[in-house]
């Protein structure tokens, strides 16, 4: 009965800083939010997936991960969206139906919250309460994030999960050094990883920030080894604790994302072509409604299509016509003049293939079915000419170096058939293993000459009627998936005579059959398709380059009202960005005289202040780097937007270097007090500008052609003025 | 004790940091305290510190006396230590000698060994003050040292003769280790007496040297002009054409090549082994490490052959072993072997980065070095602030004149050589502008003479400013139905580079090449009628409406009538192609005019007026009499931007033919001159920029490449051009001589060149390319040689395929009844090599994290695996510069680019496993034959590894190409 014996007592400790902070960022953010009811620039990228997730269509963004969608999504779901809206342009009215507040709230919510927590960084990095106050109001005044925030994009998610990752790291290593493996240490340590994993689920670029938060802890738990005073076993179960936290339970929880995207997503849709045959069977209607039911075990006398698996230029079936090859090609060359074997990216009843056993005649299935295994030797008759796919030392129309490859036509001019193929199963398990529908990926290898039957990619002239070429390729070392088949419709031909055989061939497959994929072989195919997927990449009109960003040399026009000149631009505050990337050099510059003068052993700052001032500059300096300097690498159209995380680690540095220079380079209090003066002069220059700038943030006030003349501080900036 | 602590002399003047806490742990109080002041060679004293006291009189009294014998003793100490004189002297005489060593030197050796590296390795090197030799040279010189440091340490002398016979072992040693290489590398270097894989360009580009004829490549010329240089100087005339492989040589003297690229490669083999032997000191890790490259097929295959690789690698082996011999002359900076050293890897370097961009990884490899090694220095505390200073400067500037100042100059003078032997005019010419063609004899341009600034009434040609893409060109025929207007096309050509391109140049050609030169060569674009009726057809196919298709017919016949009656006006203007062509003819040719005016500004009696920055002007197509054009069309590839076209009938079209002509490059004043000035042209009405998208138009364009007008004010080199030809009868001709390049200017010219020429690509991944293309460059020279080229046979590979010997390279005969070369490792060695990293990367984490946790190592072991963190670390270092940035590179790889990281790999698994036995030795030691662990370990590596070669010549005998086995059966095969 101890509760008797004490007073139950509940302690509040409330900085009523943060709570204010969280009031002033959900002002800012969620303001008028629903205003410009209309499609604001890339809400029409991303309001498409947030329809397809209504709807549950299956689709595939290669941009980033699907947490992000689906966090979007959520707003619709709360806001009870039935995802029956036409993105299909910027500045479009939204229909009533669309809940636009709601879609819009999640993005604004992380930006909010975003504001609290820089103070709380900042706080946790060991600096004054008032540094932490400055860095939460220089990201509440910072008009690109305002305005990224309020609407449907994910940037501010992006940020907001970054942000929250380092918080609780440094939460958790503050922790460490009183009460290692209290309650509090594994809760920071776990949420860690689940906000880095967050992140990288919101837009592959959180991997940055990832690495950068696993490569600190790595520092952090290289000195942990160094430590003598800890036992063996301790500092074991440390490294342990980090690796499950920082290394397992990120894995787990961006597989979950998928497992979550991929049980929400069951339906068929316009993006299930680029996936292989499986994966669209494990859709609801498309494919699966055709394959459903199909005999599973592909047989001597079975009629089937195959697919080639590369899917590259389009996906494609192997075909062939009457028509044959011409026997002079325009560059000179001869053919062999038999028909053609192409690859055909529609559905067609030339695609139509049976497996014939070359000892017997028969084109129909025994019963019981004798199914083909690997390493069987196979002939390939075409189902409506009833040729016989072969392959000769003739070279192939456009790629003279391979084989041509035709349906066998003899004209009685000593070129004999050789129409023998062996079947080569590549995902068997076992040498005897049965040749399955859809499941099996097989290589025809032809028995004669060893060529490969492979598709080039190559598009035949129109006598080829721009269909793909397909050749057998000689002396191929390796895999490619070029030369990869599968079976995707598939029935157990009964027909005897050709012309029964024709009308069976157009009739559609039927009986049954279920398959389903598992997750994983799902997840590693689709996140394998989004990694390799490439868009082509675009000009655009307000793409920009990373060396445009550091000055905001440029800006994006995100929407214009249709009949008045009210406008959103992104637009940063120019004086926050300037001085920000000001404070980055002057923290570069300090940090490198320090290093120099310590390793002469010379040592300005106290042990403890020098510690902060690395670390600091560790996860801010190296969160702005992290997240600037790889676009320099990338291939993509890049966008101004693109900064902003780097931007907001660059803010969380602009006090700390701040409080630095006050603390340790002025030398007297009036030295202090002029500088004190200054920066807040500063600030409220950095205020005046926000406010400014303020309705090409919200849009919410229409300005005349002369005020946004003035507006266009910087040549490189495209404010839209109406000429009336 | 207190008798040592009075030899603490000269403290080591960069101990590295580490250093100084295995120190602290491992000496005795008193030493440590020692250390403050100024200690010393504190590997000797450590050593000798657990000595019997006795011993360590007689090995220390003789120091304090004169000079001279005082170095001798230390490097002998410095040496006998951890290092190979005895495994060596056990090596060679039989290991079994061993337990017969007297029981009070074994205890020197097993205990008092000190950590090799400490001792002389990367940290070592302060450790001899004044020696008069570098460490590298008593790397070999050793020997005698060896004998004499015996004699002062043991009771028992060995004879003078053991002396005399260990020094000569280690030369013989080398010798045999550098006489193994050469035998196998110059073995049956005549066959197969054909050209192979990639002779045939650099062989050719070695004939170009000879008969000294402009050619182009995106490697740097050093490499080439080396084989260009070993041809002439073995009598070979340059006349054989390397046309394809298979070629036959037959009298053509190819062997000087051949045997100079074999010279080169065989040399690989000894600089791999003394770049070894310096970094662990340790004769069996260097044996195995030359046993590993001589007997890799690969390696042996590489470099029998006329490549660049051979040269290449051996610049970058050059560099490292020169860098390695320089790290150990640290402790006595400025003599000297110091600047030797230093000098010589400078000029390594330069020579590296000559033959191929890769060479930049291996100057990274330098730079960190260096870097790291003037941060040791930079932290010595033993000098005051002010004589740190001095030192400092002097180090830098050492290293900057040695490793930048040195090398630049180096590069640049190739490049000069280059320009100054390549007089003539030749296959390269027209990658380059005109006013470097200028220089070329043979060339048109060749003392040619144009008017220096452009007026109204001049007629130009006008070339974009993006190397490869070619000059503003139209003809006749019409962009084709859906394509925008059906306008005059304008677009570029070009010759066609890499892979695709490639394959598409040789459709060009009848179009348009023959000599890019050639001014009278009149294209074939005037077909105007076989393309109008192609238009027809593909209507009907298209199935039109009849009306739609009458429509049509009459405009086709009203254009005919309009093309072959011109004198006569056709009822309306009907605008034509306009495209873009690297060749040089009529249709490039541009009249410059007034926009308001039509009159004709060459009319005597006007003055001349010139054109200015900032003028409205029109341009008029000279031969068809249309103007350039731009409307609100989108363009035909490039859906975004505008198209351009010709329109207007004898000169004479609307507003959209309007043009504001800016100069970029104002120092000219602002009137333009001839090939210096860069300008834009930006279309009035829509206020885009006119530019190429250098993509290439269907065949309806020739596969001439796209011009477009962007709306997209981006500075790109493709919206930027300069006016070449320049005819103009009013203005005096100037000698284009005035305008020549200067050297700088060539040299950037041909660098830019190298990056556009790979243009698809964003500049960052550019740099790349040019590292892992060859074929690309090669590709240029000889486009217009069609014909069955074997690699495209190939599947080009992928980075990871590459260590584990995935697939090879065919490098000659492919047909089937031939002499066959295929490039593939020795997969012993290969998978040996990867095990090492494996191996590596495990036992250097837990030997770092034994010394992270402070773990008490015993002498021995911390000495290895100082030899393990420091040496194996730089050449890990060294095999993921030149592996890892491969995956990061975008299309073209070959299995040979993988072959620089090979020998960083082979070279750590000579150290790893040396460093594991011994290991094993010492843990074992309480067992009798323990110390012959080691001996027979390697002893069994080695002799697997010859092994494996033998038995890779037998498999050879059959070489197996079964399309579906993964290829790892055949080696060199014959």
């Amino acid at each position: 009965m101890g509760f008797l014996q004490r007073p139950v007592v509940v302690t509040a400790d409330i900085n009523l800083n943060v709570v204010a902070l969280t009031a002033v960022g959900l002002l800012s953010r969620l303001w008028q939010l629903a205003y410009p009811r209309a499609v604001v620039f890339d809400e029409v990228y991303y309001g498409q997936y947030i329809s397809f997730y209504m709807k549950r269509i299956f689709f595939l963004d290669s941009s980033g991960p699907p947490f992000g969608h689906m966090l979007l999504a959520l707003g619709g779901y709360i806001g009870g969206f039935d995802g029956n809206f036409l993105w299909n342009r910027i500045g479009a009215e939204y229909s009533s139906n669309v809940p636009v507040w709601c879609l819009r709230l999640l993005p604004a919510l992380a930006g909010a919250l975003s504001v609290p927590m820089a103070y709380q960084i900042v706080w946790e990095l060991g600096f004054s309460p008032c540094a932490a106050m400055g860095a939460a109001l220089l990201v509440l005044i910072e008009n690109a994030l305002v305005t990224q925030s309020r609407l449907m994009l994910l940037e501010s998610v992006l940020i907001f999960f970054d942000l929250l990752a380092v918080l609780s790291y440094l939460k958790f290593f503050n922790s460490q050094k009183h009460r290692p493996f209290s309650l509090s240490w594994w809760f920071w340590l776990t949420l860690t990883g689940m906000a880095c994993s967050c992140a990288v689920g919101v837009k592959y670029v959180g991997v940055f920030t990832y690495l950068l938060v696993l490569g600190v802890a790595a520092v952090h738990a290289w000195h942990l080894i160094g430590d003598q005073t800890l036992s063996n076993v301790c500092v074991l179960c440390h490294l342990l604790a980090r690796a499950v936290a920082l290394l397992v339970i990120p894995a787990a929880t961006y597989l979950l994302f998928f497992y979550v995207h991929l049980a929400l997503l069951c339906r068929s849709g316009p993006h299930d072509q680029i996936m292989s045959s499986a994966f669209q069977a494990s859709l609801e209607g498309g494919l699966a409604r055709i394959t459903q039911g199909q005999p599973l075990e592909v047989a001597y006398g079975s009629q089937v299509t195959l697919k080639n698996a590369f899917g590259k230029p389009v996906p494609c079936w192997l075909h062939s016509h009457q028509s044959t090859y011409p026997v002079i090609y325009e560059s000179g060359r001869g053919s062999s003049h038999q028909q053609q074997v192409t690859c055909y990216p529609f559905k067609d009843v030339n695609n139509w293939w049976i497996i014939k056993d070359p000892r017997r005649h028969q084109l129909v299935v025994n019963n019981p079915p004798r199914p083909v295994r690997h390493g069987d030797i196979v002939q390939l008759v075409h189902g409506m000419t009833t040729r016989f796919l072969n392959t000769h030392d003739v070279a192939a129309p456009l790629s003279p170096h391979s084989q041509e490859v035709s349906c066998y036509v003899d004209y009685n001019i000593s070129m004999p058939a050789q129409n023998l193929w062996r079947l080569d199963i590549v995902n068997r398990e076992s040498d005897a293993e049965v040749w399955k529908t859809i499941l099996s990926e097989v290589r025809f290898v032809h028995v004669n000459t060893s060529a490969i039957l492979k598709l080039s990619g190559a598009h035949l002239p129109d006598w080829g009627f721009r269909q793909l070429e397909v050749v057998g390729e000689k002396l191929s070392r390796g895999y490619h998936e070029s030369t990869v088949w599968n079976v995707e419709e598939h029935r157990y031909g009964k027909s005897q005579e050709q012309k029964e055989r024709e009308l069976e061939l157009h009739s559609p497959t039927e009986s049954d059959i279920s398959r389903n994929l598992s997750f994983m072989a799902r997840f590693s195919e689709l996140q394998w398709r989004m990694l390799t997927v490439r868009s082509d990449d675009s000009e655009h009109k307000y793409s920009s380059t990373p060396l445009d960003w550091v000055m905001l040399d440029t800006n994006i026009a995100y929407w214009l009202h249709p009949r008045t000149s009210a406008q959103i631009h992104l637009l940063g505050n120019i004086v926050i960005w300037a001085s920000a990337s000001l404070a980055t050099m002057v923290y570069a510059l300090l940090f490198l005289w320090y290093l120099l003068r310590r390793r002469r052993k010379v040592y300005d700052l106290p042990e403890d202040s020098w510690l902060r001032w690395v670390l600091a500059g560790a996860l801010c300096a190296g969160g702005w780097a992290v997240n600037y300097l790889p676009f320099f690498l990338m291939e993509k159209t890049l966008f101004l937007y693109h900064y902003l995380p780097a931007l907001t680690f660059q803010i969380l540095l602009l006090p700390v270097v701040f409080e630095h220079i006050s603390n340790h380079l002025c030398r007297s209090q009036l030295q202090r007090s002029l500088f004190g003066a200054l920066v807040v002069a500063w600030f409220a220059s950095a205020c005046h500008v926000s406010n400014t700038l303020r309705p090409l943030t919200y849009g919410d006030r229409s300005l005349s052609p002369s005020e946004l003349k003035a507006l266009r501080w910087k040549d490189s900036w495209d404010i839209l003025i109406r000429k009336y | 004790m207190s008798f040592k602590v009075s030899f603490s002399v000269p403290r080591p003047a960069a101990t590295p940091h580490s250093r100084r806490c295995w120190e602290l742990q491992f000496l005795e109080p008193v030493f440590s305290r020692a250390r403050p002041a100024r200690p010393s060679r504190s590997v000797m004293l450590r050593a000798t510190s657990r000595l019997p006291a006795a011993r360590a009189a007689t090995t220390l009294s003789a120091q304090p006396r004169g000079r001279r014998p005082a170095p001798r003793r230390r490097r002998k100490e410095l040496h006998f230590p951890g290092h190979p004189e005895l495994p060596l002297g056990d090596f060679l005489a039989g290991r079994l000698a061993r337990p017969r060593v007297p029981a009070g030197r074994r205890a020197i050796l097993r205990r008092g060994r000190m950590p090799p590296a400490v001792g002389r390795g990367l940290a070592g090197s302060e450790l001899r003050p004044r020696r008069g030799r570098c460490g590298s040279q008593a790397a070999r010189a050793v020997g005698p040292d060896v004998a004499a440091e015996a004699t002062a340490r043991s009771p028992k002398r060995p004879a003078p003769g053991s002396r005399r016979f260990e020094a000569a072992g280690r030369w013989a040693l080398l010798a045999l280790v550098t006489l193994m290489s050469f035998a196998t590398r110059f073995h049956r270097l005549d066959e197969p007496p054909h050209v192979c894989w990639d002779e045939t360009h650099f062989g050719k580009m070695g004939s170009y040297y000879i008969n000294r004829t402009f050619f182009f490549d995106v490697h740097p010329p050093l490499g080439k002009m080396l084989i260009g240089l070993a041809g002439y100087l073995s009598g070979y005339d340059g006349t054989f054409l390397f046309q394809k492989p298979g070629d036959k040589y037959e009298h053509h003297s190819y062997m000087g090549m051949r045997g100079f690229c074999a010279f080169l490669g065989s040399l690989l083999v000894p600089f791999a082994y003394l770049t070894v032997l310096e970094l662990s000191q340790s004769l069996p890790a260097a044996l195995l490490t030359a046993a590993l490259l001589t007997f890799d097929t690969g390696c042996l295959t590489l470099s029998q052959y006329i490549l660049l690789d051979p040269i290449l690698m051996f610049f970058i082996m050059a560099a490292m072993l020169s860098m390695v011999k320089y790290n150990s002359c640290a402790n006595r900076p400025f003599s000297a072997p110091w600047w030797f050293w230093l000098s010589l890897t400078g000029i390594n370097l330069a020579g590296a980065l000559g033959v191929k961009f890769v060479g930049l990884f291996i100057i990274l490899q330098v730079g960190w070095n260096t870097l790291s090694d003037l941060w040791h220095l930079f932290g010595d505390c033993s000098l005051s602030m002010v004589r740190t200073q001095v030192t400092m400067g002097k180090h830098l500037t050492a290293r900057i004149l040695c490793l930048i100042v040195l090398p630049m100059a180096l590069y640049t003078a190739t490049y000069a050589i280059h320009f100054m032997v390549l007089s003539k005019s030749g296959p390269g010419d027209g990658f380059f502008s005109s006013a470097f063609q200028a220089r070329l004899s043979g060339n048109n341009l060749h003392n040619a003479s144009i008017p220096e600034y452009l007026a109204y009434g001049s007629v130009i040609t006008v070339r974009n400013l993006r190397m490869a893409i070619g000059y503003l060109h139209s003809h006749r025929d019409l962009y084709p139905e859906g394509i925008g207007a059906r306008q005059q096309q304008v677009s570029e050509s070009s010759v066609h580079l890499c892979g695709s391109r490639a394959k598409l140049s040789a459709v060009t050609e009848p179009a348009g090449k023959k000599n890019p030169n050639n001014t009278e060569r009149i294209p074939q674009h005037r077909k105007t009628l076989t393309s109008l009726s192609k238009f027809k057809a593909d209507k009907l196919d298209r199935g039109l409406s009849n009306i739609g298709l009458l429509l049509i017919v009459l405009w086709l016949t009203v254009l005919i009538v309009m093309i072959f009656s011109l004198p006569s006006p056709p009822p309306s203007p009907a605008p034509t192609q306009v495209t873009t062509y690297l060749h040089k003819d009529y249709n490039n040719l541009w009249i410059i005019k007034k926009h308001s005016t039509n009159s004709d500004p060459l009319d005597p009696s006007l003055p001349v007026e010139f054109v200015r920055h900032g003028d409205i002007i029109r341009l008029e197509h000279k031969e068809t009499s249309r103007n350039l054009h731009s409307h609100y069309h989108e363009a035909p590839l490039t859906r975004k931007h505008y198209q351009v076209t010709g329109y207007g009938i004898n000169g004479t079209g609307d507003s959209n033919d309007f043009w504001r002509i800016e100069v970029v490059n104002r120092k000219f004043e602002n009137r333009i001159k001839v090939l210096r000035s860069q300008i834009r042209l930006i279309h009035l009405a829509t206020g885009c920029v006119l530019g190429s998208s250098g993509k290439i138009l269907p065949k309806w364009g020739w596969e001439q490449f796209e011009v477009t007008c962007s709306p997209y004010l981006k500075g790109t080199l493709n919206s930027i051009w300069n006016v070449e030809d320049h005819i103009n009868p009013k203005l005096p001709n100037i000698s284009l001589d005035v305008l020549q390049p200067s050297f700088p200017e060539i040299l950037l010219e041909s660098h830019m060149l190298m990056i556009w020429v790979l243009w698809p690509l964003p500049i960052w991944w550019l740099l790349y390319e040019l590292l892992g293309l060859h074929k690309c460059g090669s590709q240029i020279s000889n486009y217009g040689n069609s014909g069955l080229k074997p690699k495209d046979n190939e599947f080009t590979s992928k980075p990871w395929h590459w260590p584990i010997n995935y697939q090879g390279l065919h490098f000659s005969g492919i047909s089937d009844m031939d002499f066959r070369v295929y490039l593939l490792g020795n997969p012993v060695v290969w998978w040996l090599n990867l095990l090492s990293i494996g191996l590596y990367l495990l036992s250097g984490s837990i030997v770092a994290v034994a010394v992270q946790r402070g773990a008490r190592l015993p002498a021995e072991v911390e000495g290895l695996s100082w030899v393990l963190l420091r040496g194996g670390g730089q050449l890990l270092f060294g095999w993921m510069l030149h592996y890892f940035p491969f995956f990061l590179m975008g299309r073209i790889l070959y299995f040979h680019h993988y072959f620089p990281a090979m020998l960083f790999s082979s070279m750590l698994t000579g150290i790893l496993w040396d460093t594991l036995l011994r290991l094993c030795a010492w843990s074992l030691a309480c067992f009798p034959l323990a110390g012959g662990i080691h001996a027979v370990g390697i002893l069994s590596l080695l002799l697997g590894i010859a092994y494996s070669r033998v038995l890779g010549r037998e498999a050879s005998a059959q070489v197996n190409l079964d399309p579906l086995g993964e290829g790892l059966d055949s080696a060199q095969g014959v």
